[in-house]
């Protein structure tokens, strides 16, 4: 069981939560300027990093509010969660 | 034929009738729980090292949305008598008389008070979202919007010294003193599955647990089997950690 941290209400159980996939898509300015691969880009393609994610997460049985998490997809180690709007903190290696 | 026939219909003929509906309570309402008050009484055991089950039905509750135009910064004191103030800190709870404001998110609070009083709370609320809407497209703005929502669900008061032990069993969230106290709450799943709002009771050691109405017998269910070994007496199992 993993605990995310919930910048509301603290850690609390994965269960509790939602997945939300990548964080910090912006959806394009202009759609009509694409090209059909271009949108099928924004839409269907994501990054698959072996290591720091940023990703979007809700947590649904509290206070249902989305937020983001910069999650570790190797070692599931979660260096923190941050607001939506804020960037991604920068980690000190 | 004709016997086969015959016989078919007279056993219908003997069901029997279908059970009278349950007398309503106060407010000519039906609880969600009405049906169990007996069992309730009877599952619990009062003293040191009992605990206590029993539902806190009608309670009046709104659901208030409220935040600034610039971000999450718009809470409010309530003009009851006293006055109530919304909580800022996630996860507490601010009570004033009969009265209560808890905290459902950074602009979001369920304002708790006695049945009956939905015209009342209803009214306050109203003065608050109308003395606080400014022009359309200032910076400052504060939206407002409540929602009355006793229905959705009803409260079960768990009370006694052994009430933290029963929802330990069946609740994920650290619930000792330090880190659940007097004035905490919190939202979570409770018996993997069902959503519950779990608020600090104002007498030590007692929880009241806000819950769906659809799931409020499948809570007691889990609740009364968590409480069994305590109000069967003293349990061999002494909890040194209290």
């Amino acid at each position: 069981m993993q605990l995310i941290p919930c910048p509301w209400c603290g850690d609390r159980d994965e269960v509790e939560f939602h997945y939300g996939g990548q964080a910090h898509l912006v959806h394009p300015a202009d759609p009509d300027a694409l090209s059909d691969e271009e949108w099928a880009g924004y839409l269907f393609l994501r990054d698959n990093p072996a290591g720091w994610f940023a990703e979007r997460w809700s947590h649904a049985a509290g206070c249902r509010r989305w937020f983001n998490v910069l999650r570790h997809t190797v070692t599931h180690e979660v260096y923190g969660a941050y607001l939506p709007g804020e960037p991604v903190p920068v980690i000190a290696s | 034929m004709a016997d086969t026939v015959a016989t078919l219909p007279g056993a219908l003929t003997r069901a029997a009738p279908p059970p009278e509906p349950p007398a309503a309570g106060p407010h000519g309402r039906h609880s969600p729980l009405q049906h169990r008050a007996d069992e309730l009484a009877r599952a619990g055991r009062p003293g040191r090292s009992g605990v206590e089950l029993r539902e806190v039905p009608f309670l009046t509750q709104f659901n208030l949305r409220r935040r600034q135009r610039s971000g999450h910064n718009a809470a409010a004191t309530l003009g009851f008598t006293p006055p109530l103030a919304l909580p800022r800190t996630p996860g507490t709870v601010r009570r004033s008389g009969d009265r209560m404001a808890v905290w459902l998110g950074p602009d979001e609070w369920l304002i708790v008070t006695p049945p009956g009083t939905a015209a009342e709370t209803g009214n306050t609320l109203r003065a608050v979202a109308e003395a606080s809407a400014g022009p359309d497209g200032e910076a400052d703005t504060v939206y407002t919007a409540y929602t009355e929502v006793s229905a959705h669900s009803t409260t079960l008061r768990i009370s006694g010294a052994r009430a933290r032990d029963v929802l330990r069993k069946v609740c994920p969230i650290d619930l000792h003193p330090r880190a659940f106290g007097g004035d905490a709450c919190a939202q979570t799943l409770l018996a993997r599955g069902a959503r519950v709002l779990l608020v600090a009771d104002r007498e030590p050691d007692g929880f009241l647990l806000f819950v769906r109405a659809s799931f409020a017998d499948y809570v007691t269910d889990w609740l009364l089997d968590s409480m069994a070994e305590y109000a069967a007496g003293d349990s061999p199992f002494k909890n040194e950690e209290r």
